[in-house]
């Protein structure tokens, strides 16, 4: 009997310190909220019940998978505003690329909105001044440029900054559609 | 863009707060008042939050030892939402996003 109450006791705990832990940085008031209230429940299998359920609520609860998820949708964004510009010179398609990363970033995380246009927006004259000062260059590129031209399109950062800002009020439209 | 009518879960927590608009709700009671586990009902009451129809606040507790408690109610915004909700058929017309403002 002692057994069966230690573990329950125990796995509640653990449930419970999972959901805090998972909550905690995107959260911190709702897990205290939610570890608190267990206090006032007076049986064991009741607390097993709540933190199980907290646990299952850390997950579900709004914004607080995009801590893990952002720093990888940013990296790949990333990595596909670098390969469209290393596979086809500046224009309207490496335009098009960058609003689109934009937008999606922006939805993804609102907050970061700065953070999100500077990194894709950087892309381009990053690849060109690495071309510049490696003289490795795709083929389509014949002639080499100087860094002065390479700065010119740190002006991509505005476009991603209007991209990310678009995709934050979209996906904030999104989201009020869906809290209710 | 098409409106999502409020889930059944959430129509349950909005009337609950909305049948004493005035007292405090701890997470608990009102889990047990609309039987819903700990997994839904936070969800939704981050959600209400978040809308800004639901307002929250700490409660030092009576006895000594316990934590404080995070209580809950409509905020006025909450409340002409949940009353429009109220008013509304389960499968017809939702509050208008206006009601939220």
């Amino acid at each position: 009997m002692t057994i069966a109450f230690g573990s329950k006791h125990r796995l509640a705990d653990l449930l419970m310190g999972h959901a805090t832990a998972r909550l905690h940085r995107a959260r911190p008031e709702w897990a205290d909220a939610m570890a608190n209230e267990r206090a006032f429940l007076s049986a064991d299998d009741e607390r097993l019940r709540w933190s199980a359920g907290c646990a299952v609520a850390s997950y579900r609860a709004p914004h607080t998978f995009d801590w893990a998820v952002y720093p990888a949708a940013l990296f790949a964004c990333v990595m596909v505003v670098i390969a469209y510009q290393w596979s086809a010179d500046e224009g309207l398609g490496t335009l098009t690329v960058i609003a689109l990363t934009g937008l999606l970033l922006g939805m993804l995380r609102p907050e970061r909105n700065l953070i999100s246009s500077v990194a894709i927006g950087l892309v381009v004259s990053a690849v060109n001044g690495f071309e510049t000062i490696s003289g490795i260059r795709p083929a389509y590129e014949i002639r080499a440029h100087d860094l002065m031209h390479d700065a010119k399109w740190l002006l991509f950062i505005a476009p991603a900054l209007i991209a990310c800002v678009i995709g934050d009020c979209v996906g904030r439209k999104l989201r009020s559609v869906r809290a209710a | 863009m098409r409106k999502r009518a409020p889930s059944r879960q959430s129509r349950a927590i909005l009337e609950a707060l909305l049948t004493q608009p005035l007292d405090w709700q701890y997470g608990y009671e009102l889990s047990k008042r609309v039987e819903l586990s700990s997994g839904t009902l936070y969800p939704v009451l981050i959600r209400l939050h978040d809308r800004g129809l639901l307002e929250a606040k700490w409660v030092e507790a009576e006895r000594a030892g316990r934590p404080p408690r995070h209580a809950y109610r409509l905020t006025p915004g909450g409340l002409a939402f949940a009353r429009a909700l109220n008013d509304a058929p389960v499968s017809g017309a939702t509050p208008s996003d206006e009601v939220l403002a």
